[in-house]
């Protein structure tokens, strides 16, 4: 099954790396593939590496996708964490 | 058969040897043969398990609440993703890269397409990505990042070539000698060997797979050998050498309290040359003058940022009362070059000597010159201070840098802020400066001649290439013929003439840049007492007859030969 939920980003420096670390540490811990879509870009939220080249700026609209097992669940925890992180 | 190589820094050595960079960089970037490829993948994947596994082991050791483990816990996330690798492999396929090639180019990508982001926070991370790519690479060339605090056996340092911030990180106290591949007498990184009495051979062409970490070395600095894995009888004639050397400088001590003057009692004001504030320790107990040369850069190189007005402020009122009274001669901030400071952001220059260096460069960041000028301004009301200024060519310099003062005392006595009188100098080190003393000596109060850089700029010869130290040494009729005209330039103005450069550290040139009519000379700490000494034995009268002579010389080895024989 396929999920998905807009979230704003509302870290105060933007996703920077020690945020961003902790996302993929979270999104790592579900099976399902899970992505973050950002102005027309698309990464997995398992790969740093690719997140840091959306640009995931303080106050910027983002949508987290999820599909496969457990959608819904890690959907819903990883935009929390997103609205959590500072 | 030992390897030699040039002394810059002398004394007897023993220790293991340490590669710093055991291996150059190196990439290869021919096409891989098709069947060498999924070779190439499967180091690619063993390199990053191996960096993996280092970063864990790193993290277990340091507590969780630390940046450090944050950053490194992030670096272990970005090498551990499956479509990262997937990238590099298919990198390594299509265009038939090795892995290290690979890895520079993925990376390098992904650093660009951060760096396009319009959010400053967010761009710095692609330095990271460039770092972390540098030491996968540096790991599949077989380097290893030598840790410096590990240390703790008497260790001589092998490196291709070393900057002087890293030197500044050295653990001094275990480093009992320097082999550098590169360099020359006159580098910085020489200037601080010397400093720091740590004995040093430039230019040696020692094989790096031949010298294996750990093995026995001991390296004659004063005849310029270095042996790997020496024998008994190697040994005992160096441990004696050691001894005899350490025995002429205890018979040196009793220079210590005495004035420097020759043997007919004409007193010559020798001053020190300071590079850190560690030295200025030993001001008192050498029997000097004072400080000839402040060289303010270098205490600035392991700070994140530009030292305020007051933090520079207190450390020259305290050397000031150190000094009790004696002359504090300070350079302003002689950065660029080779002396790049790390919170300078400086574009790369082709040709950094020739760059945006000395004055020209604090003339065009006229904040940092305004910050000093205002704590050597307010520091000047507690003893005399003189100020120089490196790198002038000629009178608008001088004439920007006075505007600059006059605003900053305006400034002060605006601001109720109590400040003193300075003396003012330059350093002449560029022919320019030479040929223009005239026109800018009755704005001065003293000339200081920096025969390193004036030596390099005369001879249109860097003074880090090895490719021709040998052919252009310190002492030479060209650089004698500068000094001279200086001289005369400067006695017709009635202008005190000190002489900062490496020269005036030579216990046989010392008599002679005196006899040339050099006013005062201001040399390195660990030579003082041997100027002394070579002045000591000789009069004013046969320095005169010395200079007269080397200055009708017109060839190295004949000036060499005058120079070398004379008794000191």
């Amino acid at each position: 099954m396929k999920y998905e939920k807009s979230v704003i980003i509302t870290a105060q420096h933007g996703l920077h790396t020690r945020p961003a670390a902790l996302l993929v540490k979270q999104a790592k811990s579900y099976s399902c593939d899970i992505f973050i879509l950002c102005q027309g870009k698309q990464a997995s939220a398992k790969s740093l590496f690719k997140l840091q080249t959306l640009g995931l700026y303080h106050g910027i609209q983002v949508t987290v996708m999820a599909e496969g097992e457990n959608a819904q669940t890690a959907v819903e925890d990883v935009s929390n964490l997103l609205l959590k992180l500072s | 058969m030992p390897l030699s190589g040039i002394v810059v820094s002398p004394g007897i050595a023993f220790g293991n040897a340490l590669h710093l960079h055991l291996h150059p960089e190196k990439r290869d970037y021919h096409l891989l043969p098709l069947n060498q490829i999924e070779k190439e993948k499967q180091t690619l994947i063993q390199v990053i398990d191996h960096k993996k596994n280092q970063l864990l082991q790193h993290l277990q050791r340091l507590p969780a609440s630390s940046h450090n483990y944050q950053l490194i816990e992030a670096d272990l996330l970005l090498l551990d993703d499956d479509e990262l690798i997937q990238n590099i492999c298919a990198e390594i396929e299509r265009f038939q890269l090795c892995a290290a090639v690979a890895i520079e180019r993925i990376f390098s990508y992904q650093a660009a397409e951060i760096n396009a982001l319009d959010d400053h926070y967010l761009t710095n991370r692609s330095q990271d990505i460039l770092s972390l790519a540098s030491r996968l690479i540096d790991q599949i060339n077989g380097a290893h990042n030598v840790e410096l605090s590990k240390i703790d056996e008497p260790t001589i340092l092998l490196a291709s070539d070393i900057t002087p911030a890293e030197f500044s990180m050295l653990p001094l106290k275990y480093i009992t000698a320097l082999v550098l591949k590169t360099g020359g007498i006159t580098s910085h990184t020489a200037i601080l060997a010397r400093s720091a009495g740590i004995p040093a051979l430039f230019d040696c062409p020692f094989d790096q797979e031949s010298i294996t970490n750990h093995q026995v070395l001991a390296l004659d600095a004063l005849a310029g050998k270095l042996y790997v894995a020496p024998n008994e009888s190697i040994l005992s004639r160096l441990t004696q050498l050691k001894k005899t050397t350490l025995k002429q400088k205890q018979q040196l001590l009793k220079f210590k309290h005495r004035q420097t003057q020759t043997i007919d009692g004409h007193e010559i004001p020798l001053l020190v040359n300071i590079g850190s504030i560690n030295e200025t320790t030993h001001l008192n107990d050498m029997g000097v003058e004072g400080i000839g040369l402040f060289r303010t850069e270098f205490m600035l190189m392991n700070t994140k940022s530009a030292p305020s007005e007051n933090k520079q402020y207190r450390l020259y009122s305290d050397i000031l009362h150190l000094l009790n009274g004696k002359l504090f001669t300070i350079r302003t901030l002689d950065i660029g070059a080779e002396k790049a400071l790390p919170f300078l952001n400086s574009l790369p220059e082709e040709n950094p000597a020739l760059g945006l260096r000395g004055i020209r460069y604090t003339l065009q960041h006229t904040s940092l010159l305004v910050t000093q000028v205002r704590a050597v301004l307010r520091a000047a009301q507690y003893g005399p201070i003189r100020l120089m200024f490196p790198m002038i060519n000629q009178v608008e310099e001088l004439e920007a840098i006075f505007d600059i003062i006059n605003q900053c005392q305006t400034q002060l006595t605006q601001d109720h802020v109590t400040f003193g009188q300075l003396s003012y100098g330059i350093v002449v080190e560029t022919p320019a400066a030479v040929m223009n003393l005239a026109s800018m000596l009755p704005k001065l109060d003293f000339i200081s001649i920096g025969t390193n850089d004036l030596t390099q700029y005369a001879m249109a010869a860097d003074r880090g290439n090895p490719l021709f130290t040998r052919d252009y040494p310190s002492l030479s009729p060209a650089i004698l013929s500068f000094i001279h005209l200086i001289i005369s330039t400067a006695q017709a103005h009635n202008t005190q003439v000190s002489l900062c450069g490496e020269l005036a550290s030579d216990p046989h040139v010392a008599p002679l840049l005196i006899g040339m009519g050099v006013n005062e000379l201001s040399v390195n700490l660990p030579a003082i007492l041997e100027i002394k000494s070579a002045l000591s034995n000789i009069s004013y009268a046969q320095c005169h007859l010395l200079a007269q002579k080397a200055l009708s010389l017109v060839t190295i080895k004949a000036l060499h030969a005058c120079v070398y024989t004379q008794a000191t």
